[in-house]
């Protein structure tokens, strides 16, 4: 029987790693959105995030027993990692023109929407914010994570999560007012 | 769980996971089936016919994802999940599974196995799946992909998304891999080797293959969305067995995942369910005892989970089951289901740990229950720890309240 997430995660079982999946795909996926600004990487990219999630189980320490904060770490490690490497990432987002959304298979099946380019803005900065800021911004304003909760995956003080958030968040606003 | 004090400006609104993505998804991550020994990374792949036995071999390679978690020690190489392939290939077709793919027996290459799902190849590259509740065949006319420069081409991509196509003559090794957001290689896939064709149980958005042949590598790039669409690529039929369909629709998805619990699927039968709602959940049995639970997502069937199957040992009510969804960090869904005693028990009342009261549906001695704005997940210990049951017999009489640990 399903329990809280370090005890599944304890367990390092397939069923109890299905279990996790079923629990957190949909934030995850959705945290992976708001990192790529496409549905269709957004799939691919909680893919990897899962999959990277069960071959590093035995080595992880879960925050507060849950393990959305480290799910959503990997998933902006894993975007973070490629993007330096290569580059492509951030090429492909730029590559997406603003007034034609990539049609991809998620936007066939659900309404589409007009955030894309609102969030391309959005990721243009924070592609841009030094590392610890980015890695502020992407748990707990992406994320929506608690900065408790980012401060713990993160292995800082709340308060340097907070300062790092403050400061990035005059930069988003700043983007917002042009 | 705290929110933080702004939101960055025009982020968008998180949207409910459609269940195929959810379900390709899942496929991809946690694959179907019982965990066998993983095959050798990059395995030769070959194929045997001897005595009209025909032997197909999957390769899956190890995964290459570059991750810098946090917290860690050493990293520990452990089995992939993936592990939905085929299992099976046999010649020929039987009459039955012929004739409902409108093909006739001598016509049928082989017949492939995989989790839940049975595909018919016939001569002149025409493609038939058969599913507990659908029935799909390719159409030819739709034309074939070109892969590797044209040495290789996709030929079909099944309803249930597995994609058929033909290698270059003369290869001796296939090998897949997933592209992450910046195409880099991520990831092996399983691809499976049939005669000449090659399959890709799991397919992702996008997909790199190379083929090893005698004159060197040829690769090629596969992206699932500039394929034809499924209605122009294929013409489907659903086949609903006898009884509920909403339960044949949940085994049907559920047995691709290659679970060993479904036994009969014709024998299940739906009990409780847990109402409207995005998330739903109806309780099956298989009237021997075995119960199992049917997601039902924004009203369509998902897959089930098998509830717990020891015996009922003369309880009044047993919890067999329970899950909790937490799409929100602020607030989350708990669900339980189980059996009772018939005899005895004429409803029962969940009241969990915030004192919240929600009665329990029984249907044919099943029950399920779901309770909405619920702590998050990760707030306590157990899902369902300090839950309470009133159970109540034929005259609406509390006769026991059992406390969950």
């Amino acid at each position: 029987m399903p329990d809280t997430d370090a005890e599944l995660w304890a367990r390092g079982d397939k069923a109890s790693f299905a279990a996790l999946f079923d629990r957190h795909a949909e934030a995850v996926w959705n945290h992976a959105y708001r990192l790529t600004a496409s549905w269709s990487l957004a799939e691919d990219l909680t893919s990897a995030t899962f999959l990277a999630a069960w071959r590093r189980r035995s080595d992880i320490t879960l925050v507060r027993d849950s393990a959305l904060p480290w799910l959503y770490t990997v998933a902006g490690n894993l975007a973070r990692t490629e993007f330096r490497r290569l580059g492509r990432f951030r090429r492909a987002l730029r590559r997406v023109p603003d007034d034609d959304v990539v049609p991809d298979h998620a936007e066939r099946v659900i309404a589409a929407v007009d955030d894309d380019r609102a969030l391309r803005r959005v990721l243009d900065v924070v592609g841009s914010l030094p590392k610890a800021e980015r890695e502020a911004v992407e748990l707990c304003l992406l994320g929506e994570l608690s900065t408790a909760e980012a401060a713990q995956v993160l292995g800082v003080a709340e308060v340097s999560v907070r300062s790092r958030i403050s400061r990035a968040r005059a930069r988003l606003r700043a983007v917002e007012e042009r | 769980m705290s929110q933080p004090e702004t939101i960055v400006p025009d982020l968008p609104p998180r949207r409910p996971l459609p269940p195929d993505v959810r379900e390709r998804m899942r496929r991809r991550v946690v694959g179907g089936g019982a965990v066998r020994t993983p095959l050798a990374a990059a395995a030769a792949v070959a194929v045997l016919a001897a005595g009209g036995a025909i032997v197909a071999q999957s390769t899956q390679g190890d995964d290459t994802i570059a991750v810098a978690p946090p917290t860690t020690t050493s990293s520990t190489a452990a089995p992939s999940p993936r592990d939905v392939s085929v299992i099976a290939v046999a010649p020929r077709a039987t009459e039955d599974d012929a004739a409902r793919c409108g093909f006739a027996v001598t016509e049928v290459r082989f017949t492939i196995g995989l989790p839940g799902r049975r595909i018919l190849a016939a001569a002149n590259d025409r493609f038939c799946e058969i599913t507990h509740t659908e029935v799909s065949r390719n159409k030819p006319e739709a034309g074939t992909f070109p892969l590797a420069g044209g040495a290789a081409s996709l030929l079909w991509r099944a309803g249930t998304g597995v994609l058929i196509g033909r290698m270059p003559a003369g290869t001796s090794d296939v090998k897949l891999t997933v592209a992450l957001p910046s195409g880099g290689p991520v990831v092996s896939m399983p691809v499976s080797v049939v005669e000449d064709l090659f399959l890709i149980p799991q397919s992702a958005v996008r997909m790199s293959v190379v083929f090893t042949t005698a004159s060197g590598p040829l690769s090629g790039e596969i992206d699932i969305e500039a394929l034809p669409r499924p209605d122009v690529w294929s013409q489907s039929r659903q086949e609903w067995p006898p009884g509920d369909r909403v339960v044949a629709r949940c085994l049907d998805l559920t047995m691709r995942d290659g679970v060993d619990w479904v036994g009969d699927p014709l024998k299940w039968r739906p009990g409780a369910f847990s109402g409207a709602g995005v998330d739903a959940w109806l309780a099956i049995h298989d009237q021997a005892g075995v119960t199992a639970y049917c997601h039902v997502y924004h009203g369509e069937a998902a897959t089930a989970r098998p509830g717990d199957t020891s015996p009922q040992d003369g309880a009044l009510v047993k919890v067999r089951w329970s899950d909790g969804r937490g799409i929100d960090p602020t607030s989350a869904q708990v669900a339980l289901g189980g059996t009772v005693d018939t005899a005895k028990v004429g409803g029962l009342e969940i009241v969990d740990a915030q004192g919240q009261t929600v009665p329990a549906v029984l249907v044919e001695g099943t029950f399920v229950a779901r309770l909405d704005d619920q702590p998050p997940l990760d707030a306590r210990r157990g899902l369902t720890k300090g839950f309470q049951i009133r159970v109540l017999d034929h005259g609406n009489q509390v006769v026991e309240t059992v406390t969950l640990e």
